[in-house]
């Protein structure tokens, strides 16, 4: 069993991934190291870095 | 890599994952030894073969730990690669090779710190893989 944590990450991936809209954005925070789902109504924590761009720009 | 870029792209790397990351010259070659973390809470180590004309050139990651990955189905993914569904170029020193950037899309202004977000992407995606049974360009894109 996956933890919610990373099933929300797969979730918002599949969903980037068909180009659908999304409430969410995918953040990586430098605390934890971790990558971490938000809801775009959720301020940003100064020190992340939101990879929804990364996420989308392309793997080989 | 110049020392300015170098400079750069450590101050970069210290400030989102400092403590796990070390640069190490092997031979006449510069690797970025880096460890990751998926919110499964599994560690990673990746090295980062930068090409000695880096930034220019698109530097090779390859997976270290663990030693074998493995398919939802169970069988090695190093024996599938290169994969395209699974994202992974040929194996190198009997490692898995992850594809990150393509061709098209690098350049001189993509940093390590992104290949390392990237390679994280890459790592969420595959445990889901192993739970779903999903490929990865499912999560990932073709």
């Amino acid at each position: 069993m996956l933890k919610k944590e990373t099933y929300e990450i797969g979730k918002e991936l599949v969903v980037r991934n068909r180009g659908e809209i999304t409430e969410n954005r995918l953040e990586f925070d430098p605390e934890t190291g971790e990558l971490v789902v938000r809801r775009n109504d959720v301020p940003m924590n100064p020190d992340a870095t939101t990879v929804d761009q990364i996420a989308t720009d392309g793997f080989a | 890599m110049d020392k300015e870029r170098y400079n750069i792209e450590y101050a970069i790397l210290d400030r989102n994952f400092k403590n796990r990351f070390v640069f190490k010259e092997v031979g006449d070659k510069l690797i970025l030894d880096l460890g990751l973390k998926s919110s499964e809470g599994h560690v990673y180590r990746l090295e980062v073969a930068l090409p000695s004309d880096y930034p220019a050139s698109i530097p090779q990651v390859i997976v270290t730990y663990p030693n074998e990955l493995y398919t939802y189905r169970g069988e090695p993914l190093i024996d599938i690669s290169p994969s395209h569904f699974m994202h992974t170029l040929n194996p190198v020193d009997g490692c898995v090779q992850l594809c990150h950037y393509k061709m098209e899309n690098w350049h001189s202004n993509v940093t390590l710190y992104k290949i390392a977000l990237k390679c994280l992407i890459w790592i969420e995606a595959y445990e889901n893989h192993l739970k779903s049974g999903r490929p990865l360009t499912d999560y990932l894109g073709v």
